[in-house]
């Protein structure tokens, strides 16, 4: 520690010490003078010899400070003084570098960063490689067990510690004197326990407890509730019912899903009660934490020995063998459920659009960065190779002799890094916004995981650089190069133009793909909703206990009773509210008479339906009510999908199990559920009422009401309407321009920034164009001078030079264009079409490529043909 | 070190060892210690600058000796070393390695 101390006191005493160290040896060479002198010597003989016996001082001097300052620090110390050096000489070629190294650094890592909290990253409970979903597969798929049917799994305990159900939906709920709609969960078994939860106040349901009470989220409990120390005990209202809060949850508990945050569980039977519907026969979500020892394929198997006897003990009421098995299926699936349960990316299969894009994209414009910064550090490699070479040639180790370039390459790798973290920080931040409404927190914030993917980034390319300048030198001709009278810091002539080429076609490539993913994300964020917001009301129904069994006539009555409002122009109900609701199974089988096959979603409606929304019937007719249950109404998506040439109308259609094929009637326009964020979806429009006949109360419904009056105004005489019928509930009622302008407020801001990314892409893609156009050219401003001082005239000099360049730009730009679309294609079939480039987008791209490279070609030459001969020959 | 014809090569830290010992005699500036090396060994070792210099640096930086500046004895300003307590106890710990070292060899060079 002392010796750290005093190498510490040299460092910042360096010069003193050394001048005494000095003073110290002249006193030793002055003594040694004397005892010459004293022996007979003449002064001047006795000088000489004195330094003579000395030896090399210097030397000596230098053994000294290596006592103090370890030699491979100062020698590194010196090497980072000369890679600034390095660095500083061409400043705009090196931010350039820097730069475009943030750039593709700050997008992988990013990239990597949303995918990881959205997709790869494991839920926050102990062991949650432990938990499991189990579920049946059946003909259409995974299907979730039934109540009855946990509880049977809940008694084979052979494979697993714990296990729960669960079932969630959002409801109408009382706070206080308040009504709000909120994702509300029911639960069966251990939910709580089997996620290693522990309650922030109060308690949590025990394993098999089906008492009435709800446990409140945290978030819950601090907004709505006050954060009241003494909500134990409190009431909460369930339609009809009183259900007391028995505890509150921590705030990291988040539950399975972590899309949505359920803000009350309830226990089963309130959960069922609430939702006027028999405990035993709704599905739900089965969790199971399996035993240490026990792997999901061992429950899975241990369970798919025991299914058929299961079902047996199972059916409902109602129901034969048979239909129960074909519903539940004839085996079960154990399933990983470390990541939680995402049931969005079941509605829609696959991670969002928006984020596979923008991996996909990411990576392609990772690769074309990473390439023109490998170009960029060959240019750089040429740059030093006269340097390097001749430093080789006169016996420098090779190692000491490439240390300092590659110091400069890292020192460029680790500010790129250090750029490439902000931007990740920032883009990342930006980036979850693309990700569906409702979640719970994504939180994807730069993680060690992703700041080591920077390091090893910036380490690759720190490396890429080195070993390029060190393969240049290795391969330098330097008796050629000291021999020949040019500039030796000009790169050979078919490698200038292959860069050159390389560095143009990485550009055309890159440019394009920023407009392609402006477009795609503009196209993305612009959400067509298909149907006239304006003016448009929408009120979801639940239903009162009891449930009971409607006919249309009474949805007639209530739909005519809110028709004669005043200022209402049309009024309809739906079962799936357009934008807003999630469609449990919008991908049923969808098949047509003539064998035609396809996948799509079934959505009830009312005639009327799409003449209240605005939707418009691109051919045939509505429904109406003398149709019965034998018609549907088609989306045009679907239609084109099923009939790109034909007319659907002319035949029939049969959805997911309803055996009765439908005859199409009518094609209307596109029109999206899940969301307005995912875009429109192949939908089939069954006539309600026809198709569930009876209807029970507890199937929700939505009123779209068209009317120039306020949400406020109006909302208070239909719910007077609803209420004076004593069967349904209004748990929810919204403007639906402005609930949706609101919820695509995010969108818009999106827009801006995806567009000011794809500019920022561009942007640096001219400046890294640009910057190593001019160095090319820079390089070669020596002979360009000595040709204009032999006589060469300048407009031929620049005549030669920009043909030079025309001609790499040409094919440059047919490299990069076939690139472009080798790319376009190869995402397109790796994810859903990516549009290619239209003519004008091509045409803008090159036209801004080519500006910026005769721009940059340009000015060294104006600079090259002004300056003297003398000038010239003292360039480097 | 710097070698005559008659001198030996030192073994690898001992330098560090005899410039303790010249110490523990009282203080002494480079040249003094040389001076004494060349006279006590009868002109065998004769300690070179490019040597003696970087050992007297080694042995401030591991608190063996101190400096101090003073005046030499035809009253010029010379750079003074004294041996540290820390620098006796080093001293006492390499002259018993050293004597074993020696001890060995010259048992080697008995019996071969």
């Amino acid at each position: 520690m002392l010796k750290l101390v005093r190498r510490l006191f040299y460092w910042t005493h360096q010069q003193h010490i050394e001048n005494d160290l000095a003073e110290e040896i002249e006193f030793h060479r002055t003594m040694r003078q004397e005892q010459f002198r004293q022996v007979g010597l003449s002064s001047e003989a006795a000088a000489a010899g004195s330094y003579r016996a000395l030896g090399n001082s210097s030397l000596a001097r230098e053994n000294a400070r290596g006592v103090w300052i370890w030699p491979w620090l100062e020698h590194l110390l010196q090497d980072i003084r000369f890679a600034f050096r390095l660095l500083f000489r061409n400043p705009f070629f090196s931010a350039t570098s820097i730069i475009l190294a943030a750039t593709t650094i700050g997008l992988a890592c990013a990239t990597f960063s949303i995918l990881y909290s959205t997709v790869l990253r494991k839920l926050p409970v102990p062991n949650p490689e432990q938990l499991v979903l189990v579920s049946g597969v059946g003909e259409r798929g995974r299907e979730a067990p039934t109540a009855s049917l946990f509880d049977a799994l809940e008694k084979e305990r052979r494979c697993i510690a714990r296990i729960f159900g669960y079932r969630g939906t959002i409801l109408q709920v009382g706070l206080g004197s308040a009504m709000r709609s909120i994702p509300v969960c029911g639960i069966r078994g251990d939910y709580f326990g089997t996620q290693g939860a522990i309650p922030q106040l109060g308690r949590f349901f025990d394993s098999g407890e089906d008492q009435a009470g709800a446990v409140v989220s945290d978030h819950l409990w601090r907004q709505d509730l006050g954060g009241a120390p003494d909500v134990i005990g409190r009431y909460i209202t369930l339609g009809t019912t009183q259900v007391p809060i028995i505890g509150v949850a921590r705030p990291e508990f988040r539950g399975m899903e972590p899309y949505v945050d359920w803000q009350i569980i309830l226990s089963w039977n309130t959960f069922a009660r609430a939702m006027g519907s028999s405990p035993a026969g709704q599905p739900l979500e089965v969790v199971a934490r399996l035993r240490p020892d026990v792997t999901a394929k061992a429950y899975e198997a241990q369970l798919n020995t025991i299914w058929p006897d299961l079902l047996r003990t199972t059916i409902p009421p109602g129901l034969t063998l048979d239909a129960w098995r074909k519903s539940m299926g004839t085996r079960v699936r154990v399933d990983s459920a470390s990541r939680g349960i995402n049931y969005l990316f079941e509605i829609q299969p696959g991670i969002p659009r928006a984020i596979r894009l923008t991996f996909w994209l990411s990576v392609l414009i990772f690769a074309a960065g990473c390439l023109t910064l490998a170009l960029l550090g060959v240019a750089r490699g040429v740059r030093n190779q006269h340097q390097i070479s001749i430093r080789l040639a006169i016996g420098g180790g090779r190692w000491r002799v490439l240390r300092p370039y590659g110091i400069e390459n890292s020192l460029i790798a680790a500010l790129g890094c250090i750029g490439g973290l902000l931007i990740a920080t920032w883009w990342s931040s930006i980036g979850v916004h693309f990700l569906p409404a409702g979640n719970a927190d994504w939180n994807a914030r730069i993680d060690l995981r992703t700041v080591s993917l920077a390091i090893a980034m910036a380490f690759l390319m720190a490396m890429v650089g080195t070993l390029i300048a060190s393969f240049l030198a290795a391969n330098a001709p330097v008796n050629r190069l000291l021999q020949s009278g040019t500039s030796m810091s000009q790169p050979h002539v078919g490698l200038r133009v292959s860069m050159l080429v390389l560095q143009l076609a990485m550009s055309v490539l890159l440019v394009h793909y920023a407009v392609i993913y402006v477009g795609e994300l503009s196209r993305l964020i612009q959400v067509p909703l298909g149907f006239d917001t304006k003016d448009l009301h929408l009120y979801s129904l639940n239903a009162k206990l009891p449930v009971r069994n409607l006919d249309k006539d009474y949805f007639l009555n209530l739909l005519e009773q809110i028709r004669r409002l005043p200022g209402v122009e049309s009024a309809s109900l739906t079962g799936t509210a357009p934008a807003l609701s999630y469609l449990r199974d919008p991908s049923q089988p969808l098949k047509t008479d003539d064998q035609r096959e396809s996948r799509g979603a079934g959505v009830c409606v009312f005639p009327g339906y799409f003449n209240t929304l605005r939707l418009p019937l691109l051919s045939g007719r509505d429904f109406t009510w003398g149709d019965g249950r034998i018609s549907a109404i088609v989306t045009s998506t679907l239609a084109k999908r099923l009939y790109p040439d034909g007319d659907p109308l002319t035949h029939a259609i049969k959805i997911g199990r309803l055996k009765q094929p439908l005859q199409i009637i009518g094609v209307v326009g596109d029109v999206p559920y899940n969301g307005p964020r995912l875009g429109a979806s192949s939908t089939v429009f069954l006539p309600c009422v026809d198709t569930t006949n009876p209807m029970p109360s507890n199937y929700v419904v939505h009123i779209a009401i068209r009317s120039k009056r306020t949400l406020a105004e109006l909302g208070k005489e239909v719910q007077a309407q609803v209420d004076r019928l004593g069967v349904h509930y209004i748990y929810r009622m919204v403007d639906q321009e402005e609930y949706l302008a609101g919820s695509l407020q995010q969108e818009r801001m999106l827009a801006t920034v995806s567009g000011l990314f794809g500019g920022l892409i561009v942007l640096l893609t001219g400046v890294g164009l640009f910057a190593f156009c001019n160095y090319l050219l820079t390089l070669r401003t020596k002979e360009l001078a000595i040709r204009a001082s032999l006589g060469a005239g300048p407009v031929r000099i620049a005549a030669a030079l920009l043909h030079e360049t025309a001609k790499a730009l040409a094919i440059g730009s047919i490299i990069g264009i076939a690139l472009t679309f080798a790319g376009q294609r190869v995402l397109s079939g790796v994810m859903e079409k990516v549009n290619p480039p239209s003519a004008s987008q091509i045409i803008a791209a090159l036209l801004i490529i080519a500006a910026v490279t005769f721009g940059a070609v340009f000015l060294p030459i104006i600079r090259a043909l002004r300056m003297s001969i003398v000038d010239a020959l003292r360039v480097e | 070190m710097t070698v005559s014809k008659d001198s030996l090569d030192l073994l690898p830290g001992t330098l560090d060892l005899l410039i303790l010992r010249s110490l523990v005699r009282g203080r002494m500036h480079g040249y003094g210690i040389a001076e004494h090396l060349k006279s006590v060994s009868d002109d065998v070792l004769q300690v070179g600058e490019s040597s003696l210099y970087p050992a007297l640096q080694r042995l401030l930086l591991n608190g063996w000796v101190e400096a101090e500046w003073g005046a030499s004895e035809n009253n010029r300003r010379a750079r003074y070393y004294t041996i540290t307590a820390a620098g006796r106890k080093q001293l006492r710990t390499e002259r018993d390695e050293f004597e074993r070292l020696v001890a060995a060899i010259h048992k080697v060079l008995q019996t071969a």
